[in-house]
């Protein structure tokens, strides 16, 4: 008898076994995708984790536009810098780690837009809500692929989430493609007014109806839309300020500011929500950095000259530009400037761009001279003459420079000279004689040795 | 004690005694030459009398045996044979001649062809395997001075290796099986201790506790473990009691330590040159016939600091510290392990407690561990039952002595830091100069540093470790032959780990100089829950004597739960209370991950009179780390051997051939060390700010993983061909093995089109081939006058090829710990390949310059790159190739024992061949930047046209052109070595003496470890890997370095 049960005993594991139950566990730090997405909450965290990629993204403007660009300078490499010395060189090649990771970044972040905006139609929650966040993601993914087309020109797009299969399959798109893409997107939600104008205290810092305009218009004034960008940029005259001091707009206090349009947000206090110093020195007499040749463009009396000063930081030894300056956490040793990628100065600057492309006017009053005097006059400065501005030519580089001096350092530079055609000229005063093809970026080997196939994914000419 | 000894003993000879008396002597009519007394001593190896041991003349009925000292006395003839016998011990013949007195020492049966190898689930005598498998046994193991048991595996077993990749006191081990089969998924072995698989706590195992140690090397052995068989099984089963008298034995020893090896760093005034000459060439290259003085010139870089110039003038007694003397220390280790055993005919039982004191090289390094082990099996009856029970408890002081001085690395921060800056300033507080003094102000670009001294004295790094770790099996013979048992096992291990910086260690960075920081404190706990419940049904019969029959049925379940937590803290008012409690929380998590595996298994052994052996076995295994798709896995084995030298026909070659085996097998097992929720579609956190007044936190998730619902194990099919032979009854042994194995399904991190969210997905895609052989030979004798010796000797040599990556077989492109340190696995190569470009010396002049290609600033004094793919023009990319890899051509280890009258001596060499390591302390150590201090290779530097050097240093210069730093050959060293990896000599007291003070056996011995390693590898260690991952092995980057042991032991027996 005893025997029976011992026997019996042994069938008891199976009968453990043949429930499901012993198999399937779960993590206790991850969220399984299949129980996500389906409320509004949900989908405010999801939409809040594609925010977060865009703190991640910095670099991209720094190395790519302002190293890239004769804001910034580099005299010799050492171990460390070499990507980026190529990069303010030239010299770059398609193995290049700042490509690639800007590549991976980027795409990233297009990946968890697409996770949100393929299943936001099916959840069933606020409609105001849903439009929101369904806006949201539409702008954060055109302002992304907006960014790739501004670094490579035509790259592979994906507009749901796609299988490694399906990803093996998809080739570059055209420029007018991009076009489509990411001006389709914004109209969308200027059309729809999927955004609100402004958010509750506690969500400011969210993508407004006003940001995707700003946006929109500048991808118009890349395409060469001036008609579609001025019309849409007067739409926004007067709907923000320019601050009196422009030294406010940057004040790490004053990061609630009518001037600012949209800005990737962080706070140093918060562990991981900080990022690291911005164009610091240990020592001012090295030539590395800031370059002459912005140094020298301001005249007397321009209060923009003084925010590139560069001020020993409290407690560290370090030098921060006024523009950036801030004092690291205590603890984690960062600092907690947000990074503004539109502001009202820059509205008002492309409305006179795109004015000044649809049509030359010798008016001192017009339109385009008035929104260029703003920002002018606005740095302390007294206003420029149209007489000084004879010509269509000579008003754009006016704005031009004009960018030059109000935005350096705000990931504007290279993009202006590249859309403007200035980009050789000016390549060619810093010392470097380049090419068109080199207005582009080659595209990431790595990338293409992925996808394997040069009628999908080739190399830019040339590189 | 001495109790028991003497009355058993007495039983025994009185036995013995009885029985030859009783018998008459037949043979009292003999013809032949007279018969002369002849008396003698029995004894063994060590000296001590073997007791009862049987003395019969060849041929005979006479005999008699020993007594209590070890003495017989017998009549024979001179032509007459003696045959000396005693059953654990080889039997010795001597011819009488015209002696009278014949001494015998008795050698322990190693050769042991009955010995018995554990195999999982069961064991088979030694002579009936049929797959490969290697052992150690307990002597080899114990007398060592080692903190991790698998220490003393190292080049004892052909196919093991055992790599000691660092010197931490608590001991770095890496053991891989037969080469590396898997690219991302794990690649250790499976360890099982009395059939309990353990995954960690190993480090608490006393190593004194083993009786045995056995390798399942081949698939068809290691599938009996099914999908965690792949890396290779290790078998450890602890110590039973044997004897039927009660055996108390202490060991213990004394041992030093040093480092093995110092670097050769250059001194301060050499250092003070190469800064000069670097900074001022670098000046040079930008201003060509600049004549600005030191100190005017326009780059910060260009200008060397001003302290240098009393030591350009050669000032004598200026600071000149050896920063490796500062951190390296003679360290003290005692061990002391004390255990009883015995066996009674209800039970056999062994106890044991141990303990380990064990100092660091480092200053501040220690290891201490505690150990008790409770063993006891018994037999009531039809039952049979048995529990272990072994808790455990360690703490260990750690330091950081691994990694670069970037992440204050304390090895890596001695060799690198500035020999002018002393250790401490005049009032006794730590100097820190070498943290950025010559970088705030005028900056030299002179490397951060951290004073080593102060990282190693002032943080804080303890872990706690418990483990118990117990099992508990009773088991039921129902009829003859078929017994029934059921075993629950289970392991608790809890580790904890307390840190603390204070803020008198400054924060590393210039911006950070002279500055206090602010304290952090870590404090961490992890616990270790895991069950097993194995219910197995056994069948051993053996038929009508030529049948033996072994079959067993198992069911198992296991479960795995591992919770962690952890916090810090800063913001610390000051250092006195270093607890959590003493500073603000800002960060925390924890953490709960399972996994669990049901499993089935049957096996079937049939042996044919000892000569024809087959072997079959399948187990099923489901696991919950696996996709739904393929939850369950199937593994299956066979094997075969046939004993050629049982065979009638062989008779003719028995005087010279005693044993010959031949074997084969073939099994399939898997991989499961992928992590435990690989397959899962997830997302985590990654948050972000909102809100006015600088923003608050908010939570954001992000997608973290793909779904992949078809993940299954990775499947290693081997084929093993085996032969062991024996010679004039031992003097020669030799085992040979051959195999063949591939790994498909690898999972391997595949690159993707980042338009998919992600770079890489896990797949089951890749395939490996590893294939070699194993040879040992082995001589051991034991002669009549007491002598006798042991010898062994083993080569391996494994050949790793990837066969297939990926749907494109594109090829896996990673990097080390610098970004440019890359590592390539392609098809048709092994795994893990270093692709670097190539440097074959210096431009000596522009004439050569002018000849090869070469980067657009390169010059005279650089680096002359290879243009490896031919093109006319050097490129960073298109010009690597593969240059090496850690994997070695062979490896091999010999060692032998000699005994003689008590007196027995010990040596052990191992080495490896043909392997390379990737030196990335160069990049610091040799870059003739003048940035960091380094080794005195700089000596060889070119300096100028007439003074090239060696021809293959670059010139030193601060801002390096032509791609110099570009990690390459330059980096690369041949990692081949030859170690005496032990030697011992020792002293057995002869029991005349020693049993006045009731002591059966007593030995002393010296003995030394890693005395010698013959090796042109200029690091610490030509067994260096800093990293775990199988795609970039072999770096060294800052390394506990290993220490050279003196040893003063004693083993007493009572």
């Amino acid at each position: 008898m005893k025997r029976v049960y011992i026997l019996l005993s042994m069938l008891m594991p199976l009968a453990l076994v043949s429930c499901e139950k012993f198999f399937n566990l779960a993590p206790d730090t991850e969220v399984p995708v299949d129980g996500m997405y389906k409320t509004a909450s949900d989908f405010d965290i999801a939409v809040k984790g594609c925010y977060a990629r865009l703190q991640g993204q910095v670099s991209i403007y720094n190395e790519l536009c302002e190293y890239r660009s004769d804001n910034l300078y580099i005299s010799a490499p050492t171990a460390g810098t070499q990507d980026r010395y190529d990069i303010d060189h030239f010299k770059e090649q398609s193995s290049n780690g700042i490509l690639s990771d800007a590549w991976s970044n980027l795409a990233n972040g297009i990946y968890r837009c697409n996770m949100v905006l393929d299943r936001i139609d099916a959840a069933e929650f606020d409609e105001a809500l849903k439009n929101q966040y369904k806006g949201e993601a539409l702008f954060i993914r055109a302002y992304t692929y907006f960014n790739m087309y501004r670094i490579w020109g035509g790259v592979p797009v994906a507009r749901k989430v796609v299988s490694v299969d399906e990803a093996l399959k998809i080739g570059r798109s055209s420029a007018e493609q991009m076009y489509d893409y990411i001006a389709g997107d914004l109209e969308e939600i200027v059309l729809g007014s999927l955004l609100p104008a402004a958010y509750a205290d506690a969500d400011m810092g969210r993508a407004t109806l006003g940001a995707a305009k700003a946006l929109l218009a500048k991808v118009y004034l890349t395409f060469g839309k001036n008609q579609e960008a001025s019309a849409l940029l007067a739409g926004l005259m007067g709907k923000y300020d320019l601050l009196p001091r422009i030294a406010d707009v940057f004040n790490v206090d004053n990061e609630d500011n009518r001037e600012i349009i949209f800005a990737v947000r962080f706070n140093k206090t918060v562990t991981g929500e900080g990022h690291g110093a911005w164009f610091s020195v240990s020592n001012l007499n090295d030539d590395s950095g800031r370059s002459k040749i912005l140094n020298n463009l301001y005249e007397e009396g321009d209060e923009r000259k003084a925010l590139l000063e560069y001020k020993k930081v409290d407690g560290v030894n370090l030098y921060l530009m006024n523009k950036f300056y801030d004092t690291p956490d205590e603890t984690n040793k960062n600092y907690g400037n947000d990074q503004i990628l539109l502001r009202y100065a820059d509205v008002l600057l492309m409305y006179a761009e795109a004015l000044n492309n649809l049509a030359y006017s010798a008016d001192q009053n017009s339109e385009q001279m008035k929104a260029l005097n703003a920002v002018h006059t606005r740095a302390g400065l007294t206003s420029l003459s149209i007489t000084d501005l004879p010509d269509q030519d000579a008003f754009r580089r006016a704005v031009c420079k004009e960018r030059q001096m109000e935005f350096p350092y705000e990931g504007q530079r290279w993009f202006d000279v590249v859309r403007m055609g200035y980009a050789q000229e000016f390549a060619a005063a810093e010392g470097h004689d380049i090419q068109s093809y080199q207005l582009v970026y080659p595209i990431p080997n790595k990338e293409i040795e992925r996808i394997n196939d040069a009628s999908l994914l080739w190399q830019n000419p040339n590189y | 004690m001495k109790f028991s000894y003497y009355w058993i003993s007495v039983i025994l000879v009185l036995a013995v005694s009885l029985t030859m008396s009783a018998r008459p002597a037949p043979d009292s009519s003999g013809e032949g030459p007279a018969r002369h007394p002849v008396s003698g001593t029995v004894t063994d190896t060590y000296g001590a009398p073997v007791i009862g041991a049987g003395v019969l003349v060849k041929g005979t009925t006479r005999g008699a045996s020993t007594d209590l000292d070890g003495k017989y006395s017998i009549e024979a003839a001179p032509d007459e044979i003696l045959v000396f016998t005693s059953i654990g011990y080889e039997s010795v013949e001597v011819q009488v001649g015209n002696q009278s007195i014949v001494d015998v020492v008795l050698r322990e049966d190693s050769t042991i062809l009955d010995d018995v190898v554990v195999i999982g689930y069961g064991a088979v005598k030694k002579r009936d395997v049929t797959t490969a498998i290697s052992s150690i046994k307990a002597d080899e193991i114990e007398n060592h001075s080692i903190s991790d048991f698998r220490q003393a595996m190292a080049g004892r077993m052909p196919g093991v290796s055992v790599m000691q990749v660092g010197g931490d006191p608590e001991g770095n081990v890496m053991v891989r099986v037969r080469g590396i089969g898997s690219a991302t998924a794990g690649n250790n072995p499976l360890y099982v201790i009395d059939g309990v698989p353990m995954e960690d706590g190993l480090t608490n195992l006393n190593a004194n506790d083993i009786e045995s140690l056995e390798v399942l090397k081949d698939a068809s052995s290691a599938a009996i473990y099914g999908s965690r068989g792949s890396n290779g099984v290790i078998l450890i089963t602890t110590k039973s009691g044997a004897t039927d008298k009660v055996k108390v034995s202490y060991d213990g020893f004394y041992a030093l330590d040093e480092v093995s090896k110092k670097l050769p760093l250059m001194n301060a005034y050499e250092y003070a040159q190469i800064v000069k000459e670097a900074h001022d060439n670098a000046y040079y290259d930008s201003y060509p016939g600049g004549t600005a003085p030191n100190g005017s010139r326009p780059d910060s870089w260009a200008n060397y600091p001003v302290e240098i110039i009393p030591y350009l003038n050669g000032e004598p007694g200026l600071t000149d510290t050896d920063w490796q003397d500062a951190i390296f220390r003679k360290a003290n280790t005692h061990s002391h392990n004390l255990s009883v055993s015995g066996k009674t005919k209800a039970v056999k039982y062994y106890i044991s407690g141990s303990a380990l004191l064990k100092e660091g090289i480092i200053i501040h390094s220690d290891f201490k561990k505690f150990t008790l082990r409770f063993n006891l099996d018994g037999k009531s009856g039809r039952f049979i039952y048995g529990v272990n029970f072994a808790p455990s408890y360690s703490r260990s002081n750690r330091v950081n002595a691994n990694g670069p001085y970037g992440d204050d690395g304390i090895v890596q921060s001695a060799l690198t830091y500035n020999p002018m800056w002393p250790i401490y300033n005049e009032d006794g507080s730590f100097n820190f100069l070498g943290n950025g003094y010559w970088r705030v102000g005028n900056d030299y670009q002179h490397n951060e540093i951290l004073n080593p001294v102060a990282v190693a004295t002032l943080k804080k790094d303890v872990v706690n470790r418990m483990a118990m770790t117990g099992r508990v099996f009773v088991g039921l013979d129902i009829i003859d032959g078929l017994t029934l048992k059921t075993s629950f096992g289970g392991s608790y291990y809890g580790a904890s780990n307390e840190r603390y910086s204070p803020s008198e260690l400054q924060t590393r960075g210039k911006a950070y100089y002279g500055k206090p920081s602010n304290p952090v404190g870590y404090a961490s706990a992890g616990q270790r829950y895991n069950w097993l419940w194995e219910n197995q049904l056994s069948y051993n019969k053996t038929i009508r004597k030529d049948h033996v029959i072994n079959a067993v049925l198992v069911h198992s379940l296991q479960k795995n739960t591992v919770k962690s937590m952890n916090v810090t803290a800063t913001d610390y008012p000051n250092d006195y209370i270093q607890t959590i409690s003493g500073g603000t929380v800002n960060k925390g998590g924890s953490e709960t991950t399972q996994w669990s595996l049901a499993s089935f298994l049957a096996r079937a052994q049939y042996s044919y009179k000892g000569k024809y052996m087959v072997s079959a076995a399948i187990r099923a295994d489901g696991s919950s780390r696996f996709g739904r798709n393929n939850r369950w896995g199937l593994f299956p084995s066979a094997s075969a051997a046939w004993r050629i030298s049982g065979e009638d026909f062989m008779k003719s070659t028995n005087t010279w051939l005693s044993d010959l085996k031949i074997r084969a097998s073939y099994g399939m097992t898997g991989n499961y060390q992928i992590g435990d929720y690989a397959h899962l579609s997830t997302l985590n956190g990654d948050d972000y700010i909102l809100g006015t007044n600088g923003g608050s936190l908010v939570s954001g998730y992000k997608p973290k993983r793909i779904e992949n619902p078809d993940l299954t194990w990775e499947k290693t099919g081997m084929v093993n061909a085996g032969i062991d032979a024996s010679f004039w009854n031992g003097y020669l042994t030799f085992t040979g093995e051959y195999y063949y194995s591939m790994t498909t399904d690898m999972l391997l991190n595949v690159p993707v089109p980042s338009i998919t969210g992600y770079t890489t997905t896990l797949m089951n895609i890749g395939k490996i081939n590893n294939r070699g052989f194993e040879l040992q030979l082995g001589s051991s004798h034991s002669y009549a006058n007491g002598f006798s010796y042991s010898f062994t000797a083993n080569l391996s040599r494994n050949v790793n090829e990837v066969k297939a990556l990926g749907p494109n077989d594109t090829p896996i492109i990673e990097s080390g710990s610098v970004e440019h340190a890359y590592y390539i696995t392609e098809v048709g190569k092994p795994i893990g390949c270093y692709y670097l470009m190539t440097v074959d010396g210096v431009f000596k002049d522009q004439e050569s310059l002018k000849a090869y290609p070469h980067f657009e600033n390169t010059q005279p004094g650089d680096f002359r790159f290879i243009d490896v793919n031919g093109d006319g023009e050097i490129d960073l990319d298109k010009d690597r190739s593969i240059v090496g890899n850690y994997m070695p051509d062979f490896t091999y280890g010999f060692g032998g024992s000699l005994s003689f009258k008590g007196v027995d001596l010990r040596f052990a060499f191992q080495g490896v061949y043909g392997n390379e390591i990737l030196n990335l302390n160069r990049r610091y150590l040799d870059n003739m930047e003048g940035n960091t201090n380094g080794t005195i290779a700089s000596r060889n530097r070119w300096v100028s046209e007439e003074n090239p050097g060696d021809g293959m240093t670059n010139r030193a210069n601060r801002k390096q052109k032509g791609n110099n730093l570009r990690t390459s050959t330059w980096h690369i060293e041949d990692g081949s070595y030859l170690r005496l990896q032990d030697l011992a000599l020792g002293y057995t007291f002869p029991l005349k003496w020693t049993s006045v003070v009731h002591i059966s056996k007593a030995r002393i011995y010296v003995s030394a470890q890693n005395l010698f390693t013959f090796t042109r590898y200029s690091g610490y260690n030509p067994e260096v890997s800093n990293r775990t991952n199988a795609l970039t092995p072999g770096e060294d980057y800052g390394t506990y370095p290993l220490s050279r042991t003196y040893m003063f032991g004693l083993n007493l027996t009572f």
